[in-house]
């Protein structure tokens, strides 16, 4: 196992990966990860384009299934579930899709009720409530009458961390949540991880963009060729002498 | 070729299976398959009557000239009843039900799956089958049938419309041999069709949509082979379910 780990979090972990392996083919995704992320914590993966990060994001809500090894959500593998007992996994753990994955035929408002409509027992004025103040929560007043294509790529984004942050899970996973945005969006995404963070969120975060990683992130885990090459906090994996880790942060050919 | 069709055979009784499963276990989305009716059926409608009509007048007239020449001009109204309920009716229907809500269905789930949505689906806690597939393929086992019985009726009355104006058949005489000398049997066949052809057009275009990758050109290619294969289908099962009726009217 070639991951280095230079500084642990305090706490217990909340979700464990355990030796896992992936291929798509004759691909190799994942080399048998280790990977623990602690309760409370905001854990950045961080690596270059095709080094799975995004799978392995996908592989902590079972939307991937890892050919071998476990992850250990509350000491329970969902790599064994099936969809059926995913639910109740999903209805703890929230995934923010790049680019906020809505449903185009629904509004806004229908958008963020899916959850509470399928897992709740709320009435349809207690979900209307609960729509307007996820909306203000990720600065949304008034729109929630809207369809997806009427808002900015921006807007979307946000309204889709509103969709996942609507049931108060105890895990938001975020898949590139400020790839192609300007600064006042990402600010406003980066501003959100850190309340809900803040709220008592685990946060699993994957992104290529630097600002994000040392603005918002606790500790960070170097992917490359399917493994965990480093893992640390924030200012360790700064300051890493790894050649890879330093390349990939200045921008460097990997 | 050969491995494209095990791919397709394989992953559409899958389908089939995981759908059935789901179909019986709770939550049951009702307000999803009225509005599948309404969309995949109702719109549907225009388009296989216009065919409806067609067919009914060209086959007047095609049977009325040319057993005219023998002598059996009479006999325009039976053929072409029986024709259009146990033939044209039900393919010409399904195959433009398989134009119409089988390329709909296999771009849109195609679309939802390239932006994501069938995995906001997963992600979410419910389950893709039983929001996007059972729905729409309920909904097309109850409309087909539905729509190729009106549209037998279409058919058949266009081809009267033909018959009394250009063969001088009367009106009566039509209406009995076209429609009251037919067998129960006979309409039954030709609905019982729609319902395998149903299933083939749901379950094909569900498949493709599901399998899209590469963005819009594969969402294109999705739709392209959806609506292919359905054709090819419906017209292979028409074959195997006609031999089959008849063998079966026989004993």
């Amino acid at each position: 196992m070639s991951q280095k780990e230079t500084k642990e979090s305090s706490s217990v972990p909340i979700i464990q990966v355990k030796g896992i392996t992936k291929k798509y083919g004759k691909k190799v995704v994942h080399r048998g990860i280790d990977l623990d992320v602690y309760d409370g914590e905001i854990l950045t993966l961080m690596g270059g384009s095709g080094c799975g990060k995004s799978v392995l994001l996908r592989s902590l809500i079972g939307l991937e299934k890892p050919d071998r090894g476990q992850i250990l959500f509350h000491g329970q593998d969902i790599a064994q579930m099936d969809e059926e007992q995913l639910t109740e996994v999903r209805k703890k753990v929230a995934y923010v899709f790049q680019y906020g994955a809505l449903f185009d035929s629904l509004t806004v408002k229908d958008n963020l009720a899916y959850p509470l409509r399928e897992h709740t027992k709320m009435t349809e004025d207690e979900i209307h409530q609960k729509v307007i103040k996820t909306l203000g929560k990720v600065g949304l007043e008034g729109v929630e009458n809207q369809f997806p294509s009427d808002l900015s790529g921006g807007m979307q984004r946000r309204v889709g961390v509103a969709r996942s942050i609507i049931m108060d899970p105890e895990v938001i996973l975020y898949d590139e949540p400020t790839t192609g945005l300007d600064p006042y969006n990402t600010k406003q995404i980066l501003r959100i991880i850190k309340e809900l963070r803040d709220h008592g969120a685990t946060t699993v975060l994957v992104t290529h963009d630097m600002h994000s990683i040392f603005t918002v992130t606790d500790r960070i885990a170097f992917m490359r060729d399917g493994l965990i090459d480093e893992i640390g906090q924030r200012d360790v994996i700064r300051k890493s002498s790894n050649d890879a880790v330093q390349r990939f942060i200045h921008g460097e050919t990997p | 070729m050969a491995t494209r069709l095990f791919d397709y055979l394989g992953g559409s009784a899958n389908l089939c299976y995981a759908s059935a499963k789901a179909l019986f276990r709770k939550p049951f989305y009702f307000d999803l398959f009225i509005e599948q009716c309404y969309s995949l059926g109702f719109k549907s409608i225009s388009i296989t009557f216009i065919t409806a009509i067609s067919t009914g007048m060209v086959m007047s007239l095609q049977f009325g000239y040319g057993l005219e020449r023998f002598g059996g001009k009479l006999y325009v109204p039976k053929v072409v009843g029986l024709s259009i309920m146990r033939e044209l009716g039900p393919v010409l229907t399904c195959l433009m039900l398989a134009a119409r809500a089988g390329s709909g269905i296999a771009a849109e789930i195609g679309s939802m799956v390239v932006t994501q949505q069938i995995d906001a689906i997963r992600a979410l806690g419910t389950d893709p089958l039983k929001k996007v597939v059972i729905p729409r393929i309920l909904a097309l086992l109850l409309i087909a049938p539905l729509i190729t019985a009106m549209a037998d009726l279409v058919g058949i009355y266009s081809g009267m419309l033909i018959s009394v104006s250009e063969l001088n058949i009367h009106p009566d005489f039509y209406f009995h041999e076209g429609l009251v000398a037919l067998k129960v049997s006979d309409f039954l066949v030709g609905i019982t069709k729609t319902v395998f052809f149903a299933l083939i057009i749901g379950v094909t275009s569900c498949y493709y949509g599901l399998k899209t990758t590469g963005g819009t050109k594969g969402v294109g290619n999705s739709t392209t082979r959806a609506v292919v294969t359905s054709c090819i289908l419906i017209t292979i099962m028409d074959f195997i379910l006609t031999k089959f009726f008849w063998m079966i009217e026989k004993v």
